[in-house]
């Protein structure tokens, strides 16, 4: 009994020291943030101007294809608009949060070999601030989104529901963040494979098409997937103002299992970190 | 640096017993991730320390000296906080800064003053002390106008007197300096050198590693001399310099054999005559002794032809540096022409070398000095170093004496 007593607070240990840290170390994580934000564009001629010029062309690009090309039709009844940009970009800001959050935190302990093995620090706050770095620059294009859609009417005492919605988001992010830093640590292959899989992942994901295009078959695995359950949750709340709320605890469930497994394995791999760098 | 723990107590300020640190060679990545998959042995391992023990009282400095690849770094990463230690274990009081790199951490793209905040919120400085110290940083790098261009218009020199200063600014009770002070100007050493005095003047412990035995000696009390992973010896900074100051000629001497073997082909081959043996205060094996002791080499000679000779005399010091040579032919215009065996004494009523480890070189030459019969190496003599004389460097001990004029 006092041994599994032990067990257990070692592992809630484990588990909430990088929530610890955040709060311990909350200007070094300022300056880490900073540092990813400003450092990555500083000296280029836009500066900041390329965190927007990056997702713009994106949407450009993305918007043509399907909306122009291809014509995708969304119905008013579906998805709550029948307008395709918006549509997209309530699924694509959620998303870019997330895949911008972990393709910079995989790569942010093996960018950062040289800190990590001449300087003491906590080092899990180098993937949380290229995760916050990523939530941050995204982030800032939901907000507009967000106010704009509140301009021309959508706005809805529903919305509350976003804020913990947000909440297990990042926690879901975040797990992923403190997971695959680590392992690329060791495989090295993980951040190559990030890109593609991401890629796999947006494609498979409800962003560019709603649900209802998705053939009968295909459509119950779909939801196997936690970032289509958010996508869809984002968009019934914003856009349709209902949530589901056994889908909304199915993802907070999972993303907290998620963030459970990745800061335990993390911190698990943590002292192995100066050998192998 | 932030490994804070309770201060049980006494004047200990590092308690190191038994570690050890074995790193995992893999040949490829790969055999990392089939390890731990197959659990399977698939690594090399290579032990970069073993079983180091040590203890370091508050307000003394330790230095750690060796060659490349001694253990040095790993100890030294070890006591930062960066590594992690296979075996053993070791506790530290108080907060513990460590310059590892000077510059780690810092953006290129980033300005001086950006960068005061980010390194020194690295090194766990809340941002409130950090405005506290920001003049006091700027005042000691003495960066002037460039404090806000950003750290990749500096030059290297530059770069390091901000990283110091920020390092030294964290106020530890524990500083751990990796060659910190080879880089960086003169003036800049010795005014880091300064700073790193007056840590020791308040009590600070330092642990100190480098390559400059003039600095470990100025800034350390003890040293450590570490030699492929162990402790080959462990006292007083003056002994251990002087010890591994010795090991490192006798090192650059065994270099040279081989040059020295070409010059031996000059020796005329037919052997007329050769040197039988020479003794050090009658002994043939290896001797120690003080500074300004008598040393009487004596130099046994047969001659088998009636060829006129003279006999030379070097002293040299184990890297080969020839202290002193004498030949009796030229002191005192006299040449043998005897055949069969005869000795000679030389006496030197003092030797006046601080330390070090010398040898006598006999020769048997021709009446003109140009051709070498034979040649032979005494055995070693040591001169211990004299633990008065720690403030003098150099090979001689030379008489002197200052005047303050004016």
């Amino acid at each position: 009994m006092m041994h599994a007593l032990i067990r257990a607070r070692i592992f809630i240990h484990l588990f909430l020291s990088p929530v610890n840290c955040l709060v311990r170390h909350a200007s070094l994580l300022k300056g880490f943030v900073g540092r990813e934000i400003r450092g990555r564009f500083a000296g280029s001629v836009a500066g900041i101007g390329w965190t927007l010029i990056h997702p713009l062309a994106l949407i450009g690009i993305y918007t043509f294809v399907f909306s122009i090309v291809m014509r995708i039709q969304v119905t008013q009844e579906e998805t709550g608009t029948d307008n395709f940009l918006i549509f997209f970009l309530t699924g694509l800001l959620p998303w870019l949060i997330f895949s911008d959050s972990i393709a910079r935190a995989t790569g942010s302990l093996i960018g950062n070999a040289d800190l990590i093995t001449k300087v003491v620090f906590p080092v899990e706050l180098l993937p949380t601030s290229a995760m916050i770095a990523g939530t941050v620059t995204n982030g800032i294009g939901f907000v507009l989104l967000l106010g704009y859609l509140a301009f021309t009417g959508y706005a809805n005492p529903y919305w509350v529901f976003l804020l913990p919605l947000f909440a297990a988001h990042m926690v879901f992010t975040w797990g992923v963040s403190l997971f695959l830093s680590a392992l690329c640590v060791f495989i090295r292959d993980i951040q190559e494979l990030v890109g593609l899989v991401l890629m796999v992942w947006f494609f498979s994901t409800p962003i560019i098409y709603p649900v209802s295009f998705v053939p009968e078959w295909v459509r119950d695995y779909i939801m196997y997937n936690p970032m289509a359950i958010l996508i869809l949750a984002y968009r019934n709340v914003i856009l349709q103002h209902q949530i589901y709320l056994s889908d909304c605890l199915l993802f907070c469930l999972v993303s907290f299992i998620f963030f459970a497994l990745g800061s335990w394995f993390f911190m698990r791999a943590k002292p192995a970190f100066g050998d192998v760098l | 640096m932030y490994r804070e723990t309770m201060q049980a107590g006494g004047e200990v300020s590092i308690r190191v017993h038994d570690l050890g640190k074995t790193y995992k060679l893999y040949a490829k990545p790969s055999d990392r991730l089939k390890e731990v998959l197959l659990r399977r042995p698939k690594h090399l391992a290579f032990q970069s320390l073993k079983s180091v023990s040590f203890q370091v009282s508050k307000g003394e400095s330790l230095g750690i000296i060796g060659d490349n690849g001694a253990g040095k770094s790993t100890l030294l990463k070890l006591l930062a906080g960066t590594l992690t230690p296979s075996c053993g274990d070791m506790d530290i009081h108080g907060r513990v800064a460590a310059l590892l790199e000077l510059g780690a951490g810092f953006h290129q793209e980033f300005t001086g003053r950006q960068n005061i905040y980010l390194n020194a919120s690295l090194l766990g400085l809340s941002e409130a002390e950090i405005k506290a110290q920001e003049e006091a940083i700027l005042d000691f790098a003495e960066l002037g106008q460039f404090i806000d261009r950003p750290i990749k218009t500096y030059s290297s020199g530059m770069v390091v007197r901000l990283a110091f200063s920020i390092a030294t600014s964290v106020d530890p009770d524990v500083l751990v300096i990796d060659e910190a002070l080879s880089v960086g100007d003169q003036y800049f050493q010795k005014k880091s050198l300064d700073r790193m005095l007056k840590f020791r003047e308040y009590g600070k412990t330092i642990v100190f590693c480098s390559h400059s035995m003039y600095t470990v000696n100025l800034l350390c009390n003890r040293v450590i001399w570490l030699d492929q992973g162990i402790v080959r010896e462990q006292d007083i900074a003056t002994e251990v310099t002087a010890h591994y100051e010795n090991y490192l000629r006798q090192k650059e001497e065994k270099e040279n054999t081989k040059e020295e073997r070409r010059e031996d082909a000059g020796c005329i081959n037919v052997v007329t005559k050769y040197i039988e043996y020479i003794s050090l205060n009658g002994k043939y094996g290896p001797i120690s002794m003080d500074r300004n002791d008598n040393l009487d080499v004596e130099i046994c000679v047969q001659s088998l032809s009636q060829d006129p000779f003279t006999i030379a005399v070097a002293i040299e010091r184990n890297d080969g540096l020839l202290c002193h040579g004498i030949n009796i032919a030229l002191e005192r215009n006299q040449y043998f022409r005897r055949k069969g065996k005869m000795r000679v004494r030389v006496s030197y009523p003092c030797l006046p070398f601080f330390h070090g480890q010398f040898s006598v070189v006999a020769f048997v030459l021709d009446g003109y000095g140009l051709y070498c019969f034979d040649k032979k190496r005494s055995a070693v003599f040591d001169i211990n170093p004299c633990r008065d004389l720690k403030h003098e460097l150099g090979l001689l001990d030379i008489a002197h004496e200052w005047t303050l004029l004016e």
